[in-house]
């Protein structure tokens, strides 16, 4: 069984500088209009704006800074693509809302149905980007190239809403990369929707396990996602579990959401049956209607999410206060341990989903010599972070009464 | 007055870097970073203070270890200060390394702020948990090379196979590529050692067999499907 690893000080100069960092955390508070572009420009040198519709006046508006991380120190500072500050407007009148500060794939984990092996696809080897060019990212179908590693597209995604009175088309940003991690590719994609939602989704490719081609196996994505809404402060972000209950034995039929205030760093399983969403707001950032303006961290579950041996892999969803020195998902049980407060704070949310791989005949073929011939196309898990009161009404509908 | 100058001339750097930084899209260049990653001798200088540190001295009395740093991460509130304007200097940063004795299979990791180089936290962690690097995979591909099992089954490949780090975007027909290797069974030395896997990439696609590679111990095994 694997331990968590249970941080502690080997000198007393740890304590000293522990409390250095922490006292400077959090920060004063982070909003578009105070943010001056200069500066921006300068601790953030990849940054865009990207306003929705594309064509004709701008309605909604993103702000995104992105890097790359390509070191040599997985574990404390995970290497691929990086998202953030992401800043968002949610209309031409109104001002830009910090909404993340630092969104990045924790580490890949990938154990195998025989017990071992049991990979680390990230942080293991420090797997870093690969390269893309023009096949993987044309602009027929809005891409550009926006490093030797990272791709833009931005494009139609589907219908937005549809009703009695019309129909109307979404639009989104999506930056991808791909970790080259050997025999498998792990794209880290995130989506930026017209109308504030945020996806991240991991899609896995490559060559099954040579020697073991046949062996059943998970795929599980961490996602470490430092999250700061906020209009005023990012200091006193609060987080909740938001359920839907229901009790099928109920002769009316009834049910209930619950939300339930997260005050204390734990990790907590999603319930397949009851919707569970995790709530980030700010108590100072509320929509026109005065309701309290929140994002909700929600699975987007392909399949299913599988849990493991290792304590880290056994909760969906966890929340810790920040710290600039957490980073690695296999220590998150170290993290939680003495329940640090999460109330009212800077905190960060992980994420952990899941794909199951049951090779099929689709993935490839031996040929004569036993060598394994094709690939395994992609299979993908993620998360949304979906706008919750953040908009005043329907956005990209009528102008709000 | 001096140290306002610096403050001054440093932002204007800052700026200057900023805007000379290539952001047009379609034109596929590196992409710049915050902080600037660090050169030869700010690396060095890291290095000797994280050698010069009594409970890496302690920890690692007889020398042999192996340092990894991080890139530079900027402190998050000094960021934001200095984006909302309420701090004029720039953010200091911080690197974090790990510093590992493969032979004694012994880690720690260290967090040094740039600013000085001074030592923030030293911590213990566990050997296996630290990142294997391209020394690991060379070394584990010297291993395997005098396993006789291997010898056979890369008969007809003989001399054609180079090691190659994922981070290479070398051309490489045929590569030695390295899986890190966990385990956590009771019985499953790879619980506590260093493991490596490697494979074999060909231009046809991977040989159907893994070696696999005890770095702590220096034991190799080939595995492959059964039947």
């Amino acid at each position: 069984m694997q331990m968590p690893i249970l941080p502690f000080c080997v000198c007393s100069l740890c304590l000293v500088s522990a409390a250095e960092i922490a006292r400077a955390q959090p920060g004063p508070s982070v909003t578009f209009e105070q943010v001056d572009l200069g500066r921006l420009a300068a601790v953030c040198p990849n940054q865009f704006e990207q306003s929705f519709p594309t064509t004709g006046p701008a309605q909604t508006t993103w702000r995104i800074c992105w890097h790359e991380v390509s070191g040599e120190h997985s574990l404390t500072d995970p290497n691929g693509l990086v998202i953030g500050p992401v800043y968002f407007r949610k209309s031409p009148g109104a001002s830009f809302v910090s909404v993340l500060w630092d969104m990045r794939v924790s580490d890949y984990f990938v154990p195998y149905h025989a017990g071992s092996p049991r990979f680390y696809d990230l942080s293991g080897f420090n797997f870093k980007l690969t390269a893309i060019n023009t096949d993987d990212c044309p602009a027929s179908v809005g891409g550009a190239v926006l490093s030797p590693h990272v791709c833009k597209e931005v494009h139609d995604r589907g219908l937005m809403w549809k009703d009695f009175g019309g129909v109307r088309r979404g639009e989104e940003l999506v930056l991808w990369g791909a970790i080259n991690a050997a025999n498998y590719r792990y794209v880290q994609e995130y989506t930026f929707r017209d109308d504030g939602t945020i996806i991240g989704r991991m899609g896995a490719t490559g060559q099954n396990l040579p020697g073991d081609e046949l062996e059943p196996h998970a795929h599980n994505a961490i996602w470490r996602i430092d999250i700061d809404l906020g209009a005023t402060s990012n200091s006193n972000n609060n987080a909740a579990l938001v359920r839907h209950i229901e009790n099928i034995e109920d002769p009316d039929g009834k049910a209930s959401d619950t939300e339930v205030t997260i005050t204390k760093a734990s990790g907590m399983s999603w319930g397949v049956r009851t919707h569970d969403a995790l709530s980030v707001s700010n108590a100072a950032l509320k929509n026109a209607r005065n309701d309290l303006s929140e994002y909700r961290l929600e699975p987007l579950v392909i399949g299913g999410l599988t849990r493991h041996r290792e304590p880290f892999s056994q909760n969906e969803y966890w929340i810790t206060p920040f710290s600039p020195a957490q980073f690695a998902a296999r220590e998150l049980p170290s993290y939680v341990a003495g329940q640090p407060s999460v109330a009212n704070t800077d905190i960060v949310l992980w994420y952990k989903g899941s794909l199951h791989h049951h090779p099929r005949d689709e993935d490839g073929v031996y040929n004569s010599s036993h060598m394994w011939i094709g690939t395994a196309h992609l299979m993908w898990t993620g998360f949304a972070l979906v706008p919750h009161n953040v908009f005043d009404c329907s956005p990209f509908y009528r102008t709000c009464p | 007055m001096k140290s306002r100058r610096c403050t001054l001339v440093s932002w204007l750097c800052l700026t200057a870097f900023a805007l000379s930084s290539p952001k047009a899209e379609g034109q596929p260049t590196s992409p710049s970073a915050f902080p600037p990653s660090l050169d030869a001798e700010q690396r060095a200088g890291i290095e000797r203070v994280i050698l010069a540190n009594p409970d890496i001295r302690t920890a690692f009395p007889d020398g042999r270890l192996r340092v990894i740093i991080s890139q530079p991460e900027p402190v998050k509130s000094e960021s934001q200060a200095f984006l909302t304007g309420q701090r004029v200097e720039p953010p200091s940063s911080y690197v974090t390394a790990l510093v590992l004795d493969p032979a004694r299979n012994v880690a720690r990791r260290i967090t040094v702020s740039q600013q000085g180089n001074r030592v923030l936290s030293v911590q213990p962690v566990e050997p296996n948990t630290v990142p294997f690097g391209e020394e690991d995979l060379i070394a584990a591909w010297g291993l395997a090379q005098r396993n006789a099992e291997l010898q056979r089954s890369l008969t007809g490949y003989a001399g054609r196979f180079r090691p190659l780090s994922p981070a290479s975007e070398a051309v490489e027909p045929f590569a030695v590529e390295p899986l890190p290797l966990r385990s956590i069974g009771p019985k499953d030395l790879c619980t506590r050692d260093r493991c490596l896997d490697l494979i074999f990439r060909t231009p046809d696609g991977y040989l159907p067999l893994r070696a696999h590679v005890n770095l702590t111990r220096g034991t190799v095994t080939v595995a492959r499907r059964q039947g």
